[in-house]
């Protein structure tokens, strides 16, 4: 057999065994499964050197080709994902509204007799020697100088000292010309809960014209005794945090710390009406 | 329009210009963040630097205007600030015109008394009408004076920066 012939063989053969096999990778698992599993160990590493030339190509075309495509998709993915940030925001601020709204509900459940007015507090004083905040009304609730501002809990907060179209003018409890009719919870004892310099400083108030200091104790709530009219009767002011005896051992008084988180603050509750307890 | 004043009108947007950004910092940044345990007061700061660096007349407006603001940082109904910083600014500017020499050294010492004035004001009624001991104040009026005068040098060379742009300084030597 000539050369030239028997390389004709040699190319012919190799081109059965190509065309077999490209067949019965083809057809699959279920047909020619003998020459699938005799030719397919064979042709792996081309195949992954196919793959991998092929990928190659397919990045270069992407480069070159989708460069915009992509630049697009990422600028609309950006404004999606702003999209989402400004819902989760909405979201949250609308969850906390809805917690606060809660908590109000089942405080004005129990006090039905209370009208009440939501406020945004939209600036806070300056001075170092006062407390008080500004906050804002829509213009159509009727508030009052001397309307009661409490937390969603019903926390007296402080009281409204100045109104006008847009706004009002809070003093807050601690303010040191604050004076309010008190009552231990525990011992039903009456007192004055008034804002004092020192106090003042320390985020506190101060109890004082106390009848029986033997049952003020720290930790005794003090609420709104309502006597007068000025507040309802019963909005929790604080909690006892000391009592403290001069050394002269007259006038004695108990310090306060409001319930109310006071820094903290960003909605109140105006009490407009309110039935005046005997 | 003739340019002197265009000058003018433009001056006095500046000048607005530079006592609004002082107001928004004292009544809206520095009411919730605080220095040294204060409020720092920073309008009657701006109200020194202003006077100082022009003449009795504008002086006293500009402390009228920055006094109005204060009172209304402060929530208060009173014109304690709109009658005191409005004398600060006629004197000052008066002073500057006739007195002494503008430069840092007098802005400084200028803005120390006003400072101290308005912390004296702010006591009064707490000592008078409440019958609060004068030492139990000090500390926060210290404090106060002392937290203040730290932005009085930020606020004097803004103010140049301001003034040196619209050209409404005038006979400055330091």
């Amino acid at each position: 057999m000539s050369f030239k012939k028997k390389s004709t063989y040699i190319v012919l053969a190799a081109l059965v065994i190509v065309l077999v096999s490209i067949v019965s990778i083809a057809a699959g698992s279920s047909g020619s499964d003998l020459a699938n599993r005799t030719l397919s160990p064979a042709f792996a590493p081309l195949r992954r050197a196919m793959t991998t030339v092929v990928d190659g190509f397919e990045r270069v075309y992407n480069l070159a080709y989708r460069y915009d495509r992509l630049v697009e998709e990422n600028e609309e993915l950006k404004a999606r994902v702003a999209r989402l940030e400004d819902d989760y925001r909405e979201y949250s601020e609308i969850s906390e509204e809805n917690e606060r709204l809660h908590k109000l509900l089942g405080f004005a459940t129990k006090h039905t007799d209370y009208t009440l007015t939501s406020a945004t507090i939209i600036s806070w004083t300056s001075s170092n020697w006062a407390s008080s905040f500004t906050v804002n009304l829509d213009g159509e609730t009727e508030v009052s100088p001397g309307d009661s501002v409490i937390t969603e809990t019903g926390y007296l907060v402080g009281r409204v000292t100045s109104v006008s179209s847009m706004s009002a003018t809070v003093t807050t409890i601690i303010d040191t010309t604050m004076n309010i009719g008190a009552l231990v919870y525990e011992t039903g004892e009456t007192a004055v809960a008034e804002g004092d310099f020192d106090a003042f400083q320390d985020g506190q108030m101060r109890l004082s014209y106390i009848q029986n200091i033997e049952g003020v104790m720290t930790g005794c709530t003090v609420v709104t005794s309502g006597k007068g009219g000025a507040y309802p009767k019963g909005l929790v002011i604080g909690t006892v945090s000391e009592v403290v005896t001069p050394a002269s051992g007259l006038g004695v008084y108990a310090r306060i710390n409001p319930s109310a988180d006071i820094d903290n603050l960003s909605h109140v509750y105006i009490i407009t009406e309110f039935e005046v307890s005997d | 329009m003739s340019k002197l004043r265009k000058n003018y009108i433009f001056s006095i947007i500046a000048a607005a210009l530079f006592m609004l950004i002082v107001f928004v910092l004292q009544s809206m940044v520095f009411s919730r963040i605080l220095i040294l345990g204060v409020r720092p007061l920073l309008l009657p700061i701006a109200v020194v630097s202003y006077a100082l660096l022009t003449d009795e007349m504008k002086g006293a407006v500009f402390g009228l205007a920055a006094g109005i603001l204060c009172d209304v940082s402060m929530n208060s109904p009173a014109i304690l600030f709109t009658l005191l910083l409005t004398a600060c600014g006629l004197i000052v500017g008066r002073a500057a015109q006739t007195l002494v020499v503008r430069n840092v050294f007098t802005f400084m010492i200028g803005c120390a008394a006003v400072l101290v004035l308005c912390a004296g004001a702010q006591m009064f009624s707490l000592v008078m009408l409440q019958g609060v001991p004068v030492p139990r104040l000090m500390p926060t009026a210290l404090r106060q004076t002392l937290a203040s005068l730290i932005f009085s040098l930020p606020i004097y060379y803004f103010n140049r920066l301001v003034s040196a742009v619209s050209g409404f300084e005038r006979g400055y030597n330091g």
